[in-house]
C-alpha cells in the first residue's frame, strides 16, 4: 500500500485545507502542519511537494505548526511567517510567501532540532558516501548542488547537513532546491524538464525560485549515509575547475563556523564533528563552468 | 470560570506516568504548549527522573531531548560565566550574590533541572554599583542601553543597571541593587537580603579553589520571596507558568525543613513582601498543587496585604489564572491578552508613581511599533 | 640569548584537563573547551604540547622542552616553549603556579 501524497488532493481542496486547519506533510525527517490563505503558497506546495506524503489531519503529531499569513497592518501586501503563534521574522512581500515558508521551515529545524547537529551546507550522496559543501551565500553552492543532483548524485539537502552525533551518519532532509538570479536560467538550460515553483522577485536575495527534488532522492529519504567529502566551493569568474587539498584542522574550524548548533552539543558534538572531518577528504574547490565542475566531482576518489 | 485546559502540561510536570498513555494528538498539543511556555526541558528532566523518557514515542521525545540538551549546555556555561564574573569583581572585594536561574544552578537546586538560563543576575549593594559597573567594563562587559533615554530611565527609576553584554562571549549580566524598582511602592531592604546571603560550594567551580566562598545565593526564604516578587510585582508574565514552576519547586524543596516554613511569613512581613508571597502561595497551590502547611496559609492571609475582599480576590484570580497560562492559542481564551495587559499595567502602578506611567508605556509602545 | 633561570623553572599546571577535548591532525589540532564551548585551532607543535598537558597536568618550561626536543634542550628551545606557555595562559588553558 502506498501512502497518499499531496498530488492526490485536487488544488481547490488543497487551497481550502491550507486556508483552514492546514495540511500535514511528511517532510523527512520531520512532519509539518502548514497553513496559509495565500494562493502562491498553495501553488508552490502543489508543484514542489506533490510527491511528499500527506498525513491525516486528525491524530497526527507534527513537529512544527507553521503558517504564512497576510500581515494585519497592510492587508494583502505583506505576509508573515508564524511558528505556532511566534513570529520570528519581519514581514515580506506576498510574492515571497512560498520562499518565506521554505526559509521558515529551515529556521524551525536549526532553532529547535538539537538532537541533531545542523550545518549550513549543500549535501549530496554517491556510492554510499556523503559530500558536504558548507559555504556562505554567493559561493555558488546551490547552483553546484543542483547541477550535481541532475548528474547522478542523490540530494540530501541543499541547505543543511543534519549530522546524527550518535551514529556519525548524515540524515537526508530533501526539500526543493533554492536557486537565485542567473542560476535559475542556467539550471533550466541544463535540465529543461526540471520543475520549478513560483518565482519570488526582488527578495533580499534577488530573484528566488525552487526546483523540485528528484523522485529518487525523495524515495530514499529514510537512508542516511556516511560522510565522505568535505568541500568548500567558490565560484570564481573565468577560473578553471580546481580542487586543492585543505588542512583538516582548518576544515574543522570552518565546518564548526557553519554549524547552527554544534555549541549546544558540548563534547559529544565536538567528537562527532571531529569524526566527520577525520573520515572525509577535505578540499577547496574553485570553478566557473558547471560542466567542468561536474566532471571533477565525477572523478572524486572514494575516501577510505 | 471556564478556561481552556492546560491539564496536559501540568500533568506532564506533576504526574508524568500518565505521559505514556498520550496519543499522537495529545503529544502534538503538549509539545506545542511546552515549547511556548519554555517548559520542554523541564518536562524532559521530570521524565528522566521517573525513568520514563525511553517510553515516550520517538517523534515527540526528540523535542524533549533537544530542549534538555540546550538547558544542560546553558547550565554548564553559566558555571563558566559565574566564574568569569567572580574574577572580574575580585578587585571590588564584593561577593557575587546570584539571583534566579544562575542561583538555582550553582546551588544545584531541583528548580534548576531542565530550566533554561541565559542571563546571569547578581545583587550588589547600591553604594558599590559604580565600582561593580567599572570592574565589569574592565573585563569586557558593555552596557546594552544605547540611548540616553534608556540610560536615564534605568538609572533614575530601576532597580538594576541596564543589561551588560560581554563583547566577546555575547553573554549578558543584569546587575541589581534591589529586587524592586526605586520608584516602587515597597522597598524590600537589599541590605537585609545581602546580609542573609549564603556562600555556595560549587563543585563545578571549586576545583579551581580560588573562589573561596565568594559565590553566594539568597537564603532559602529570600530566594522564594524574590521569585514571588519577580512574578507577582514586576509584571514578568511572559513565562508566567515557568516562573510559577520555579516557585513550586523551591517550596517543595525548601519545605522539607520546618524551619523554612517558620521564617517564611515573618520574613515576608519584614521585607514588605507579604502581598507577593500571598499570591505565590495561592497560585502555586491552585495551579500546581503545591503542598502548603495550613498554618502558613493562615499566616500569609493575616499578614499585611494578605487579607483581601472576596470580590477583589475573585477578580485577581480571573486575571492571574489566565495570565499565568503559557501564551498559546490552545491555552488562551479571548480574555487572556486582556488579563496580561491589565497585570502589566498593574505592575507599573506598583513600581512607579502614576505620573511616570504614561511616558514609559507610551515609549515602549512606540519602540515596538517601529 | 641568555635565559634567566626563573623562566626555565616556572611551573605550569592545566587544572581543567577534564574540560578539554583535543583532536590532532598532521596539519594542526583543534581544542574544545567544555566549560565555555570555545574552539581553538592549534599548530601541530602547540597541539602536541597541549596533548602533554592533558596527559600530565604539571610541567616547567624546562621539563616540557626536554620532553619535546630531547635530553638536553638548547636555551632557545626552552625560550620557545616558555613563550608558547605564556600564550596558553592567555587563552585560559593553563595557569602559572606560584614559585
Amino acid at each position: 500500500m502506498t501512502a497518499p501524497t499531496l498530488a492526490s488532493v485536487p488544488r481547490d481542496v488543497l487551497r481550502r485545507h491550507l486556508g483552514s486547519e492546514g495540511v500535514c506533510l511528511r517532510i523527512p525527517p520531520f512532519t509539518a502542519r502548514i497553513r496559509s490563505p495565500i494562493p502562491i503558497v498553495g501553488e508552490g506546495l502543489a508543484t514542489l511537494y506533490a510527491e511528499y506524503e500527506l498525513l491525516p489531519s486528525d491524530g497526527t503529531f507534527a513537529d512544527f505548526h507553521v503558517a504564512v499569513v497576510y500581515g494585519r497592518r497592510f492587508p494583502k501586501a505583506l505576509c508573515v511567517f508564524e511558528m505556532d503563534g511566534l513570529r520570528p521574522f519581519t514581514p515580506l512581500a506576498v510574492g515571497e510567501a512560498f520562499a518565506f515558508l521554505e526559509w521558515g521551515l529551515n529556521w524551525c529545524v536549526t532553532g529547535y532540532c538539537h538532537t541533531l547537529i545542523s550545518i549550513h551546507a549543500a549535501v549530496l550522496e554517491r556510492h554510499g558516501r556523503v559530500l558536504i559543501m558548507p559555504a556562505p551565500p554567493g559561493s555558488g553552492k546551490s547552483t553546484l548542488c543542483a547541477a550535481l543532483l541532475l548528474n547522478g548524485w542523490r540530494l540530501l539537502s541543499d541547505e543543511m547537513a543534519l549530522l546524527d552525533p550518535r551514529t556519525g551518519l548524515i540524515l537526508p532532509a530533501p526539500r526543493p532546491v533554492s536557486l537565485k538570479n542567473q542560476s535559475i536560467e542556467i539550471i533550466r538550460q541544463l535540465a529543461p524538464h526540471a520543475i520549478f515553483g513560483p518565482l519570488a522577485r526582488d527578495t533580499m536575495k534577488g530573484t528566488v525560485a525552487h526546483m523540485r527534488v528528484p523522485s529518487d532522492s525523495l524515495a530514499r529519504a529514510a537512508e542516511p549515509a556516511l560522510p565522505g567529502w568535505l568541500i568548500f566551493p567558490r565560484y570564481l569568474p573565468e577560473s578553471p575547475a580546481r580542487l586543492v587539498a585543505r588542512a583538516k584542522s582548518e576544515g574543522f574550524m570552518q565546518l564548526a563556523e557553519n554549524s547552527f548548533n554544534q555549541n549546544v552539543h558540548g563534547r559529544p558534538g565536538f567528537e562527532a564533528l571531529s569524526d566527520l572531518v577525520a573520515r572525509s577528504d577535505c578540499y577547496d574547490f574553485t570553478y566557473s563552468r558547471l560542466a567542468e565542475a561536474i566532471e571533477v566531482f565525477d572523478r572524486l576518489p572514494l575516501p577510505p | 470560570m471556564n478556561l481552556p485546559a492546560i491539564d496536559l502540561l501540568v500533568d506532564a510536570l506533576l504526574a508524568p506516568t500518565r505521559l505514556t498513555q498520550l496519543d499522537a494528538a495529545q503529544w502534538d498539543l503538549l509539545i506545542r504548549q511546552g515549547r511556548n511556555a519554555d517548559l520542554l526541558a523541564r518536562i524532559a528532566s521530570v521524565c528522566t527522573a521517573h525513568a520514563l523518557l525511553e517510553q515516550i514515542p520517538a517523534r515527540p521525545r526528540r523535542h524533549l531531548e533537544a530542549a534538555a540538551k540546550l538547558a544542560l549546555r546553558q547550565r554548564r556555561e553559566v558555571y563558566w560565566e559565574v566564574e568569569q564574573i567572580a574574577d572580574a569583581l575580585a578587585p571590588t572585594g564584593l561577593p557575587v550574590v546570584l539571583l534566579k536561574g544562575a542561583a538555582y544552578a550553582v546551588a544545584e537546586l531541583p528548580a534548576a533541572e531542565g530550566r533554561m538560563v541565559s542571563d546571569v543576575d547578581i545583587l550588589v549593594p547600591r553604594q558599590h554599583l559604580v565600582a561593580v559597573e567599572s570592574a565589569l567594563m574592565m573585563k569586557g562587559w558593555v552596557s546594552e542601553a544605547k540611548s540616553a533615554y534608556d540610560q536615564r530611565y534605568y538609572r533614575t527609576w530601576m532597580h538594576e543597571l541596564p543589561p551588560m553584554r560581554h563583547f566577546r562571549r555575547g553573554t549578558v549580566i543584569d546587575v541589581h541593587h534591589a529586587i524592586l524598582p526605586l520608584s516602587a511602592r515597597w522597598h524590600p531592604s537589599s541590605e537585609k537580603l545581602l546580609a542573609a546571603a549564603l556562600p555556595v560550594a560549587v563543585n563545578e567551580l571549586d576545583e579551581l579553589d580560588k573562589l573561596d566562598g565568594r559565590i553566594m545565593v539568597l537564603a532559602p526564604e529570600d530566594m522564594l520571596l524574590h521569585s514571588a516578587t519577580h512574578l507577582f510585582q514586576e509584571g514578568e508574565l511572559a513565562h508566567g507558568l515557568r516562573d510559577l514552576v520555579d516557585i513550586d519547586s523551591l517550596l517543595r524543596h525548601f519545605g522539607t525543613a520546618d524551619a523554612f516554613w517558620q521564617v517564611l511569613v515573618p520574613r515576608a512581613v519584614e521585607l514588605e513582601l507579604s502581598r507577593p508571597l500571598f499570591y505565590a502561595l495561592r497560585y502555586a497551590n491552585l495551579m500546581l498543587g503545591t503542598p502548603l502547611p495550613e498554618s502558613v496559609v493562615q499566616a500569609a492571609v493575616n499578614a499585611p496585604g494578605g487579607r483581601q475582599p472576596g470580590a477583589f480576590l475573585a477578580f485577581m484570580d480571573s486575571l492571574f489564572l489566565r495570565a499565568l497560562r503559557p501564551a498559546h492559542a490552545t491555552t488562551s481564551d479571548r480574555l487572556t491578552a486582556l488579563a496580561r495587559w491589565q497585570l502589566y499595567v498593574r505592575s507599573h502602578w506598583l513600581r512607579m508613581p502614576p505620573s511616570l506611567l504614561i511616558p514609559h508605556l507610551a515609549r515602549k509602545a512606540l519602540t515596538i511599533s517601529r | 640569548m641568555s635565559l634567566n633561570t626563573s623562566r626555565r623553572d616556572e611551573r605550569w599546571v592545566c587544572r581543567r584537563r577534564a574540560d578539554f577535548a583535543l583532536r590532532n591532525w598532521p596539519d594542526g589540532s583543534v581544542l574544545f573547551d567544555e566549560a565555555n564551548g570555545q574552539l581553538q585551532r592549534l599548530t601541530p607543535a602547540a597541539g602536541g604540547m597541549m596533548a602533554l598537558f592533558l596527559d600530565t597536568p604539571e610541567w616547567t618550561s624546562c621539563t616540557l622542552a626536554q620532553r619535546i626536543f630531547g635530553e638536553i634542550p638548547a636555551a632557545e628551545d626552552i625560550e620557545l616553549v616558555a613563550n608558547a606557555l605564556a600564550s596558553f595562559q592567555s587563552l585560559s588553558l593553563i595557569e602559572r603556579l606560584p614559585d
